[in-house]
């Protein structure tokens, strides 16, 4: 990872967001993790850590009463600026932490070691924790372990989210695509925020398979992912529906500029034509259908048959376009 | 490879054969616990301590995997 992507935290914060765990209920193996961590390292707190925009929540918590925390008054928010452990011997020493609420108040932490949880992407999502409440020296041999503690966790996560992909384009399956943008949906309600949704069909593809064969097919479904991959935001979801029709979810952003989005994303597969792992190449164009949220949809699945809808139309009218739904 | 097979062996486990995709996260966490035991007796704990708490990391973890590899299973569009 570059040092500019190192420092992005836009783009960090959505692959927190893309592991799809903040705010979800108790899990047994995170549980087994931070009870395994209290005992080996005898530290009477424990924590599996995610930071989040501006809080950091705890996935799973041992000797902490609270369930999340401001992220500016937390140790995790130092420990995910870097690459090493942040070990603090006695956060009363340190100005960054001496007047915490973590520390004045309970769980009156004094000493501090945390690890960065790693995404494969190399982003710190967040940090394993182990905690005192009076000053410790974690030796060495402390810290390698919660290092080993804290690869594990991130193993767990990595387990959650690959169920999630489509091993053929690397976007997430419709099951994946759905749990996100339920979410998102929700978020953007919760909120009143703008969000739209993206459907895109690739044309005439039954005729790419029946001319190429199905392994051209399927490294077509590939460009056309890795084409939406370099275009899209990192807080943009993308998912496979199914066959050759993916989906798009943009957050923060109303139906005119999801046109313009998806335009852009038409253009790049209509006007470039595709090389193929033997070196021949293919061209091939996609049709788009978006709708913008809005309050007379009451659901997901009224949502994408909005778009679907629209999808259609611009088949309908002529495929490699895109149609807007109007706003009701 | 099958979820039994998983060094150590889970105490239960089906014996669901692990999908392509996943095994390279397999192989990962596998290493990642074989270099937990090396830093557990390192730090001179028992290998009483040591062994029960690879065997609780283990067997959580097949019952995950059991999980993914399930719901990949569910989905037409994996592999």
């Amino acid at each position: 990872m570059d040092d500019d992507r190192w420092r992005d935290d836009e783009a960090r914060v959505a692959a927190v967001r893309r592991l799809d765990v903040l705010d979800t209920a108790i899990e047994e193996p995170f549980e087994k993790i931070v009870t395994l961590v209290r005992t080996v390292l005898a530290v009477p707190i424990a924590t599996v850590t995610l930071v989040d925009r501006d809080r950091q929540w705890f996935k799973a918590k041992r000797g902490m009463d609270q369930s999340e925390t401001p992220r500016a008054v937390s140790f995790c928010t130092h420990t995910i600026q870097q690459r090493e452990p942040l070990i603090i011997e006695n956060a009363l020493d340190d100005p960054r932490f001496a007047g915490i609420p973590l520390v004045l108040g309970p769980p009156h932490v004094r000493s501090y070691a945390g690890v960065p949880l790693r995404t494969p992407e190399g982003f710190n999502v967040g940090a394993l924790c182990a905690m005192d409440t009076r000053p410790r020296r974690f030796s060495p041999a402390d810290i390698a372990i919660l290092g080993n503690f804290a690869n594990i966790v991130c193993d767990e996560l990595e387990l959650r989210l690959i169920a999630q992909v489509d091993h053929l384009t690397g976007a997430l399956t419709r099951r994946g695509f759905v749990d996100q943008a339920e979410k998102e949906m929700e978020r953007a309600r919760r909120y009143d925020r703008a969000s739209s949704l993206v459907m895109l069909d690739v044309d005439h593809f039954k005729r790419v398979n029946d001319t190429y064969g199905h392994a051209i097919g399927d490294q077509v479904l590939q460009k056309i992912a890795s084409i939406a991959e370099v275009t899209l935001r990192p807080s943009d979801l993308f998912g496979r529906l199914g066959g050759e029709e993916f989906a798009l979810l943009l957050p923060e952003t109303n139906g005119t500029a999801a046109v313009i989005a998806a335009e852009r994303l038409r253009h790049e597969i209509a006007e470039h034509p595709m090389t193929l792992a033997d070196g021949s190449t293919v061209r091939v164009t996609a049709s788009f259908g978006v709708a913008e949220l809005s309050t007379s949809i009451g659901s997901l699945s009224a949502w994408l048959a909005c778009a679907d809808t629209m999808l259609y139309a611009s088949k309908s009218g002529g495929r490699n376009c895109t149609r807007l739904a109007q706003a009701v | 490879m099958r979820i039994d097979q998983l060094q150590p062996s889970p105490r239960s486990a089906d014996p669901l054969e692990i999908p392509s995709e996943l095994l390279e996260s397999v192989r990962r966490h596998q290493a990642h616990l074989s270099a937990l035991v090396v830093s557990l007796r390192a730090a001179g704990l028992g290998e009483d301590v040591v062994d029960a708490s690879v065997r609780t990391l283990v067997d959580s973890y097949a019952d995950d995997l059991s999980v993914a590899i399930r719901t990949m299973m569910k989905d037409p569009h994996h592999g």
